[in-house]
Protein backbone atom coordinates (compact mmCIF):
# COMPACT_ATOMS: atom_id res chain seq x y z
CA UNK A 1 0.00 0.00 0.00
CA UNK A 2 0.79 3.84 -0.92
CA UNK A 3 2.58 5.45 2.58
CA UNK A 4 -0.21 7.92 3.74
CA UNK A 5 0.81 11.21 4.16
CA UNK A 6 -0.70 11.71 7.89
CA UNK A 7 1.36 9.52 10.28
CA UNK A 8 -1.58 8.34 12.41
CA UNK A 9 1.01 6.44 14.36
CA UNK A 10 2.33 8.78 15.94
CA UNK A 11 -1.38 9.92 18.16
CA UNK A 12 -2.66 6.41 19.10
CA UNK A 13 -3.64 6.07 22.61
CA UNK A 14 -2.10 2.56 23.93
CA UNK A 15 -4.89 -0.08 25.05
CA UNK A 16 -4.28 -1.50 28.07
CA UNK A 17 -4.84 -5.13 28.16
CA UNK A 18 -5.20 -6.53 31.66
CA UNK A 19 -6.69 -9.36 30.98
CA UNK A 20 -10.02 -9.27 32.75
CA UNK A 21 -11.84 -11.89 34.72
CA UNK A 22 -13.59 -14.82 32.84
CA UNK A 23 -17.29 -13.52 31.23
CA UNK A 24 -20.10 -15.72 33.46
CA UNK A 25 -21.38 -17.83 30.71
CA UNK A 26 -24.56 -17.34 28.89
CA UNK A 27 -27.17 -19.05 31.69
CA UNK A 28 -25.81 -16.62 34.31
CA UNK A 29 -29.51 -14.47 35.29
CA UNK A 30 -27.74 -11.22 34.34
CA UNK A 31 -27.54 -11.56 30.79
CA UNK A 32 -31.05 -12.23 30.61
CA UNK A 33 -32.46 -9.29 32.95
CA UNK A 34 -29.78 -7.03 30.83
CA UNK A 35 -31.76 -8.35 27.44
CA UNK A 36 -35.59 -8.04 28.63
CA UNK A 37 -34.44 -4.33 30.30
CA UNK A 38 -34.74 -5.77 34.12
CA UNK A 39 -30.94 -4.87 34.59
CA UNK A 40 -30.77 -1.14 34.00
CA UNK A 41 -27.25 0.21 33.58
CA UNK A 42 -25.59 3.07 31.65
CA UNK A 43 -22.60 1.87 29.80
CA UNK A 44 -19.52 3.59 29.63
CA UNK A 45 -18.80 2.51 26.25
CA UNK A 46 -21.52 4.31 23.46
CA UNK A 47 -22.00 0.88 21.04
CA UNK A 48 -22.41 -1.06 24.17
CA UNK A 49 -25.52 0.65 25.10
CA UNK A 50 -26.69 0.76 21.73
CA UNK A 51 -26.22 -3.36 21.44
CA UNK A 52 -27.88 -3.53 24.22
CA UNK A 53 -30.96 -1.17 23.79
CA UNK A 54 -31.18 -2.96 20.40
CA UNK A 55 -31.24 -6.61 21.62
CA UNK A 56 -33.97 -4.95 24.21
CA UNK A 57 -36.19 -4.14 21.26
CA UNK A 58 -35.71 -7.45 19.23
CA UNK A 59 -36.69 -9.06 22.41
CA UNK A 60 -39.75 -7.60 23.17
CA UNK A 61 -40.45 -8.28 19.17
CA UNK A 62 -39.73 -11.94 20.14
CA UNK A 63 -39.05 -13.31 23.29
CA UNK A 64 -37.77 -17.01 22.38
CA UNK A 65 -34.96 -15.34 20.63
CA UNK A 66 -33.64 -14.61 24.17
CA UNK A 67 -30.95 -17.34 24.20
CA UNK A 68 -29.50 -16.02 20.52
CA UNK A 69 -29.88 -12.23 22.17
CA UNK A 70 -27.61 -13.60 24.96
CA UNK A 71 -24.59 -15.00 22.62
CA UNK A 72 -24.81 -11.76 20.69
CA UNK A 73 -24.28 -9.49 23.91
CA UNK A 74 -21.79 -11.65 25.63
CA UNK A 75 -19.94 -11.89 22.17
CA UNK A 76 -19.82 -8.20 22.38
CA UNK A 77 -18.91 -8.27 25.88
CA UNK A 78 -15.47 -10.97 25.23
CA UNK A 79 -14.63 -8.65 22.24
CA UNK A 80 -14.46 -5.50 23.91
CA UNK A 81 -13.55 -6.53 27.52
CA UNK A 82 -11.20 -3.90 27.97
CA UNK A 83 -13.65 -1.61 27.53
CA UNK A 84 -16.03 -3.28 29.87
CA UNK A 85 -14.37 -3.91 33.02
CA UNK A 86 -16.10 -1.35 34.82
CA UNK A 87 -19.07 -2.06 33.81
CA UNK A 88 -18.52 -5.94 33.73
CA UNK A 89 -17.87 -5.83 37.63
CA UNK A 90 -20.88 -3.16 38.65
CA UNK A 91 -23.51 -6.06 36.62
CA UNK A 92 -21.97 -8.72 38.06
CA UNK A 93 -20.74 -8.12 41.33
CA UNK B 1 -8.12 16.87 5.32
CA UNK B 2 -9.55 19.97 3.31
CA UNK B 3 -8.04 19.84 -0.04
CA UNK B 4 -7.75 20.68 -3.42
CA UNK B 5 -9.40 18.15 -6.01
CA UNK B 6 -5.64 18.43 -7.37
CA UNK B 7 -4.70 17.19 -4.16
CA UNK B 8 -6.86 14.59 -3.89
CA UNK B 9 -6.09 13.64 -7.08
CA UNK B 10 -2.44 12.79 -6.52
CA UNK B 11 -3.28 10.83 -3.35
CA UNK B 12 -5.34 8.23 -5.60
CA UNK B 13 -2.74 8.22 -8.40
CA UNK B 14 -0.23 7.98 -5.72
CA UNK B 15 -2.39 4.54 -4.68
CA UNK B 16 -2.98 6.11 -1.45
CA UNK B 17 -6.69 4.30 -0.13
CA UNK B 18 -9.33 7.41 0.63
CA UNK B 19 -12.20 8.60 1.91
CA UNK B 20 -13.48 11.63 -0.28
CA UNK B 21 -16.66 14.35 0.30
CA UNK B 22 -16.44 16.41 -2.18
CA UNK B 23 -19.44 18.16 -4.81
CA UNK B 24 -20.65 15.87 -7.30
CA UNK B 25 -18.42 17.81 -10.10
CA UNK B 26 -15.35 17.30 -8.41
CA UNK B 27 -15.99 13.42 -8.12
CA UNK B 28 -16.67 13.02 -10.85
CA UNK B 29 -13.10 14.54 -11.93
CA UNK B 30 -10.96 11.79 -10.06
CA UNK B 31 -9.36 8.94 -11.41
CA UNK B 32 -10.31 5.05 -10.72
CA UNK B 33 -8.47 4.38 -7.87
CA UNK B 34 -8.38 2.81 -4.11
CA UNK B 35 -11.08 5.12 -3.17
CA UNK B 36 -14.62 5.90 -2.13
CA UNK B 37 -16.57 9.04 -2.27
CA UNK B 38 -20.22 10.74 -1.71
CA UNK B 39 -21.61 14.33 -2.63
CA UNK B 40 -22.13 16.68 -0.21
CA UNK B 41 -20.83 20.67 -0.08
CA UNK B 42 -20.60 21.39 3.59
CA UNK B 43 -17.31 20.87 5.83
CA UNK B 44 -16.14 21.36 8.88
CA UNK B 45 -12.41 22.63 7.95
CA UNK B 46 -9.05 23.50 10.83
CA UNK B 47 -10.66 27.19 10.17
CA UNK B 48 -14.11 26.44 10.38
CA UNK B 49 -17.53 25.46 8.96
CA UNK B 50 -17.47 26.29 5.14
CA UNK B 51 -19.39 25.37 2.10
CA UNK B 52 -17.32 24.63 -0.86
CA UNK B 53 -18.10 23.58 -4.45
CA UNK B 54 -14.20 23.56 -5.67
CA UNK B 55 -12.54 22.09 -2.61
CA UNK B 56 -13.00 17.91 -0.92
CA UNK B 57 -12.36 16.55 2.20
CA UNK B 58 -9.95 13.87 2.09
CA UNK B 59 -9.83 11.10 4.89
CA UNK B 60 -6.55 9.01 4.28
CA UNK B 61 -6.48 5.19 5.37
CA UNK B 62 -3.69 4.82 7.48
CA UNK B 63 -0.19 3.13 5.62
CA UNK B 64 -0.30 0.47 8.17
CA UNK B 65 -3.23 -0.86 7.22
CA UNK B 66 -2.85 -4.13 5.98
CA UNK B 67 -5.50 -4.25 3.05
CA UNK B 68 -8.58 -2.08 1.83
CA UNK B 69 -11.71 -3.26 -0.15
CA UNK B 70 -14.25 -1.21 -1.54
CA UNK B 71 -17.56 -2.56 -1.89
CA UNK B 72 -21.07 -1.68 -2.74
CA UNK B 73 -24.48 -2.69 -1.54
CA UNK B 74 -28.06 -1.93 -2.31
CA UNK B 75 -31.49 -2.91 -0.72
CA UNK B 76 -30.69 -6.70 -1.19
CA UNK B 77 -27.36 -6.76 0.72
CA UNK B 78 -26.56 -4.46 3.18
CA UNK B 79 -27.82 -6.85 5.51
CA UNK B 80 -23.96 -8.12 4.86
CA UNK B 81 -22.50 -5.37 5.66
CA UNK B 82 -21.63 -6.44 9.58
CA UNK B 83 -20.68 -9.86 8.10
CA UNK B 84 -18.06 -8.29 5.45
CA UNK B 85 -16.56 -5.83 8.03
CA UNK B 86 -13.37 -6.74 8.87
CA UNK B 87 -12.56 -8.92 12.10
CA UNK B 88 -9.70 -6.26 13.09
CA UNK B 89 -10.29 -2.85 11.70
CA UNK B 90 -13.37 -0.87 10.40
CA UNK B 91 -15.58 0.24 7.75
CA UNK B 92 -17.09 3.40 6.50
CA UNK B 93 -20.19 3.21 4.88
CA UNK B 94 -21.67 6.00 2.18
CA UNK B 95 -25.25 5.72 1.41
CA UNK B 96 -27.18 8.45 -0.75
CA UNK B 97 -29.54 10.58 1.37
CA UNK B 98 -33.84 9.71 0.32
CA UNK B 99 -32.79 6.49 -1.27
CA UNK B 100 -34.72 2.99 -0.53
CA UNK B 101 -31.31 1.89 0.74
CA UNK B 102 -31.04 4.99 2.90
CA UNK B 103 -33.77 3.99 4.54
CA UNK B 104 -34.28 0.31 4.38
CA UNK B 105 -30.85 1.19 6.61
CA UNK B 106 -32.01 3.55 8.72
CA UNK B 107 -34.89 0.87 10.04
CA UNK B 108 -32.91 -2.37 9.79
CA UNK B 109 -29.56 -1.43 10.89
CA UNK B 110 -29.73 -2.38 14.29
CA UNK B 111 -30.75 -5.54 13.99
CA UNK B 112 -28.01 -6.54 11.28
CA UNK B 113 -25.89 -9.63 11.59
CA UNK B 114 -22.33 -8.53 13.66
CA UNK B 115 -23.21 -5.21 12.92
CA UNK B 116 -21.88 -4.40 16.71
CA UNK B 117 -19.16 -6.59 16.90
CA UNK B 118 -17.33 -4.56 14.03
CA UNK B 119 -16.73 -1.17 13.73
CA UNK B 120 -19.50 0.03 11.39
CA UNK B 121 -19.11 4.13 10.48
CA UNK B 122 -20.55 6.27 7.72
CA UNK B 123 -22.34 8.90 6.47
CA UNK B 124 -24.86 10.01 4.24
CA UNK B 125 -24.34 11.76 1.12
CA UNK B 126 -26.32 14.65 0.22
CA UNK B 127 -26.49 18.12 -1.60
CA UNK B 128 -26.46 21.55 -0.85
CA UNK B 129 -29.55 22.29 1.17
CA UNK B 130 -31.02 24.64 -1.70
CA UNK B 131 -30.97 21.74 -3.67
CA UNK B 132 -32.83 18.93 -1.79
CA UNK B 133 -35.85 17.37 -4.02
CA UNK B 134 -34.05 18.78 -6.75
CA UNK B 135 -30.77 17.32 -7.42
CA UNK B 136 -29.83 13.28 -6.12
CA UNK B 137 -27.15 12.60 -3.48
CA UNK B 138 -24.69 10.95 -5.06
CA UNK B 139 -21.50 7.94 -3.73
CA UNK B 140 -18.91 6.73 -5.77
CA UNK B 141 -17.25 3.65 -6.15
CA UNK B 142 -13.28 5.02 -6.77
CA UNK B 143 -11.89 1.18 -8.52
CA UNK B 144 -15.00 1.27 -11.05
CA UNK B 145 -15.66 4.97 -11.43
CA UNK B 146 -19.39 4.18 -10.87
CA UNK B 147 -21.67 6.98 -9.65
CA UNK B 148 -24.50 5.37 -7.68
CA UNK B 149 -27.92 7.42 -6.17
CA UNK B 150 -29.39 3.81 -5.40
CA UNK B 151 -26.58 2.20 -3.97
CA UNK B 152 -23.91 2.45 -0.92
CA UNK B 153 -20.36 2.42 -1.09
CA UNK B 154 -18.17 0.85 1.77
CA UNK B 155 -14.53 1.04 2.48
CA UNK B 156 -13.53 -1.87 4.47
CA UNK B 157 -9.91 -1.08 6.42
CA UNK B 158 -8.32 -4.51 7.29
CA UNK B 159 -5.76 -3.35 10.19
CA UNK B 160 -3.01 -5.46 11.98
CA UNK B 161 -3.32 -7.19 14.96
CA UNK B 162 -1.81 -4.43 16.89
CA UNK B 163 -4.20 -1.88 16.32
CA UNK B 164 -7.96 -1.62 17.33
CA UNK B 165 -10.56 0.87 15.86
CA UNK B 166 -13.21 2.72 17.93
CA UNK B 167 -16.20 4.75 17.44
CA UNK B 168 -16.95 8.18 19.21
CA UNK B 169 -20.12 9.44 19.68
CA UNK B 170 -20.43 13.31 20.69
CA UNK B 171 -23.81 14.77 21.28
CA UNK B 172 -23.89 17.98 22.33
CA UNK B 173 -27.74 17.29 22.92
CA UNK B 174 -29.43 16.26 26.41
CA UNK B 175 -32.92 15.12 26.84
CA UNK B 176 -35.03 17.76 27.91
CA UNK B 177 -37.41 17.97 30.98
CA UNK B 178 -40.67 17.55 29.08
CA UNK B 179 -43.26 14.58 28.63
CA UNK B 180 -41.57 11.11 27.38
CA UNK B 181 -42.90 10.66 23.82
CA UNK B 182 -43.53 6.94 22.28
CA UNK B 183 -44.98 6.08 19.19
CA UNK B 184 -47.35 3.95 18.04
CA UNK B 185 -44.95 2.01 15.00
CA UNK B 186 -41.83 2.46 13.78
CA UNK B 187 -40.93 5.15 10.68
CA UNK B 188 -39.67 8.34 9.31
CA UNK B 189 -43.13 9.70 9.85
CA UNK B 190 -46.00 9.87 12.35
CA UNK B 191 -49.53 11.26 13.04
CA UNK B 192 -50.19 10.30 16.26
CA UNK B 193 -47.84 9.87 19.23
CA UNK B 194 -48.05 8.18 23.13
CA UNK B 195 -47.63 10.12 25.89
CA UNK B 196 -48.31 8.81 29.78
CA UNK B 197 -49.86 6.66 27.99
CA UNK B 198 -52.59 8.08 26.11
CA UNK B 199 -52.85 8.03 22.48
CA UNK B 200 -52.56 11.78 20.74
CA UNK B 201 -52.74 13.33 17.54
CA UNK B 202 -49.63 15.11 16.78
CA UNK B 203 -51.30 18.47 15.61
CA UNK B 204 -53.59 18.17 18.84
CA UNK B 205 -49.94 17.27 21.29
CA UNK B 206 -47.40 19.17 19.46
CA UNK B 207 -49.83 22.65 18.65
CA UNK B 208 -50.10 23.90 21.66
CA UNK B 209 -46.41 22.90 22.77
CA UNK B 210 -45.42 25.36 19.83
CA UNK B 211 -41.63 23.20 20.09
CA UNK B 212 -38.58 24.71 18.51
CA UNK B 213 -38.22 21.64 15.20
CA UNK B 214 -34.52 22.65 14.98
CA UNK B 215 -34.11 20.72 18.51
CA UNK B 216 -33.96 16.90 17.98
CA UNK B 217 -35.80 14.28 20.02
CA UNK B 218 -33.45 12.29 22.13
CA UNK B 219 -33.71 8.89 23.53
CA UNK B 220 -31.31 7.54 26.25
CA UNK B 221 -29.94 3.93 24.63
CA UNK B 222 -28.65 2.55 28.24
CA UNK B 223 -26.37 6.05 28.28
CA UNK B 224 -25.73 6.37 24.88
CA UNK B 225 -28.00 9.91 23.32
CA UNK B 226 -29.17 9.00 19.82
CA UNK B 227 -31.28 11.47 18.39
CA UNK B 228 -34.16 11.96 15.78
CA UNK B 229 -33.98 14.83 13.75
CA UNK B 230 -37.30 16.50 13.05
CA UNK B 231 -37.76 17.11 9.30
CA UNK B 232 -41.33 18.83 9.63
CA UNK B 233 -44.25 19.43 11.46
CA UNK B 234 -47.42 20.49 10.19
CA UNK B 235 -49.82 20.93 13.23
CA UNK B 236 -52.98 21.70 11.03
CA UNK B 237 -52.36 17.83 9.45
CA UNK B 238 -51.06 16.48 12.23
CA UNK B 239 -47.83 14.81 10.43
CA UNK B 240 -44.53 15.37 11.87
CA UNK B 241 -41.56 14.12 9.46
CA UNK B 242 -38.10 13.23 10.17
CA UNK B 243 -34.77 12.59 9.32
CA UNK B 244 -34.29 9.00 10.72
CA UNK B 245 -36.51 7.13 11.85
CA UNK B 246 -38.66 6.91 15.95
CA UNK B 247 -38.94 2.99 16.45
CA UNK B 248 -42.00 1.97 18.29
CA UNK B 249 -41.24 1.11 22.00
CA UNK B 250 -38.24 3.82 22.43
CA UNK B 251 -39.21 6.50 24.20
CA UNK B 252 -38.04 9.83 23.16
CA UNK B 253 -37.82 13.14 24.98
CA UNK B 254 -37.22 16.97 22.85
CA UNK B 255 -33.38 18.07 23.54
CA UNK B 256 -33.20 21.14 25.73
CA UNK B 257 -31.99 24.05 23.84
CA UNK B 258 -28.44 24.35 23.60
CA UNK B 259 -26.94 28.17 23.28
CA UNK B 260 -23.38 27.76 21.44
CA UNK B 261 -23.38 25.09 18.95
CA UNK B 262 -19.43 25.58 18.56
CA UNK B 263 -18.73 25.81 22.16
CA UNK B 264 -20.89 22.90 22.94
CA UNK B 265 -18.59 20.48 20.66
CA UNK B 266 -15.56 22.44 22.04
CA UNK B 267 -16.21 21.51 25.56
CA UNK B 268 -18.07 17.90 24.36
CA UNK B 269 -14.98 16.31 22.67
CA UNK B 270 -12.30 14.39 24.42
CA UNK B 271 -8.88 15.84 24.61
CA UNK B 272 -7.37 12.77 25.13
CA UNK B 273 -8.80 10.48 21.44
CA UNK B 274 -5.90 11.06 19.26
CA UNK B 275 -6.29 11.94 15.68
CA UNK B 276 -9.27 10.50 14.04
CA UNK B 277 -8.97 8.13 11.02
CA UNK B 278 -12.88 9.34 10.15
CA UNK B 279 -15.00 12.25 11.25
CA UNK B 280 -18.53 13.39 10.34
CA UNK B 281 -20.88 16.07 11.64
CA UNK B 282 -24.47 17.06 10.83
CA UNK B 283 -25.53 19.34 8.80
CA UNK B 284 -27.98 20.67 11.20
CA UNK B 285 -25.63 21.23 13.10
CA UNK B 286 -24.20 23.68 10.96
CA UNK B 287 -26.81 25.19 9.45
CA UNK B 288 -28.99 25.28 12.82
CA UNK B 289 -26.12 26.39 15.44
CA UNK B 290 -24.63 28.86 12.51
CA UNK B 291 -21.26 26.94 11.79
CA UNK B 292 -20.43 28.72 8.93
CA UNK B 293 -17.02 30.24 9.94
CA UNK B 294 -16.16 29.00 13.50
CA UNK B 295 -14.53 26.04 14.63
CA UNK B 296 -15.49 23.17 16.57
CA UNK B 297 -11.97 21.16 17.48
CA UNK B 298 -9.78 19.01 15.82
CA UNK B 299 -12.34 16.69 14.77
CA UNK B 300 -13.20 17.97 11.05
CA UNK B 301 -14.53 16.45 8.17
CA UNK B 302 -17.93 16.63 6.04
CA UNK B 303 -21.15 17.81 7.48
CA UNK B 304 -23.80 15.12 6.49
CA UNK B 305 -27.25 14.13 5.94
CA UNK B 306 -27.26 11.64 8.57
CA UNK B 307 -24.25 10.20 10.58
CA UNK B 308 -23.30 6.15 11.25
CA UNK B 309 -22.18 5.16 13.98
CA UNK B 310 -23.23 0.85 13.63
CA UNK B 311 -26.57 2.51 13.24
CA UNK B 312 -28.06 5.88 11.50
CA UNK B 313 -27.65 8.89 13.94
CA UNK B 314 -28.52 12.38 13.29
CA UNK B 315 -27.42 15.99 15.01
CA UNK B 316 -24.20 14.34 15.88
CA UNK B 317 -20.47 14.04 15.70
CA UNK B 318 -19.16 10.60 14.68
CA UNK B 319 -15.39 9.53 14.94
CA UNK B 320 -13.42 6.70 14.55
CA UNK B 321 -9.81 6.62 16.27
CA UNK B 322 -7.37 3.80 16.76
CA UNK B 323 -5.63 2.51 20.02
CA UNK B 324 -2.68 -0.17 19.98
CA UNK B 325 -2.11 -3.07 21.67
CA UNK B 326 0.63 -3.45 23.95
Amino acid sequence: MAESSRPYVRHLTPIVLTPGPELPPDEHPVWAKLIAGHATHEFSYPAAGMLVFNLNLQWRRDPSKLPLLIKQVRAFFQKYQHLLGGDVQKLFS
Amino acid sequence: MFASIEKVRELIVGKTPVIVAADEALLRSLPAGNWIGGTIPYFMTPSGGQVSHTHAFVTEVPAFARGVRVASYDEQTISRIGADSPENGYTILILPAFSALHRRFALEAPSFEYLFLKVVAGWIAGTHLDDVGKVAPKVFAGPTGEMLDAKGVALHVDLPREYQAKIGIVNIFEQGDGDEIQFPSTGFEASECIVGGQRYRIGDYLGPAKIDIRLPLVANYNGTKCNVTIRTLDIPGSKITFFAPVFEGVKYRHAKPVGDYAQSFLAAIPHDIGEAVFCCNCVHNYQYGNLEGRRTGTLQGPMTFGEIAYQLLNQTLVHVTLSTRR
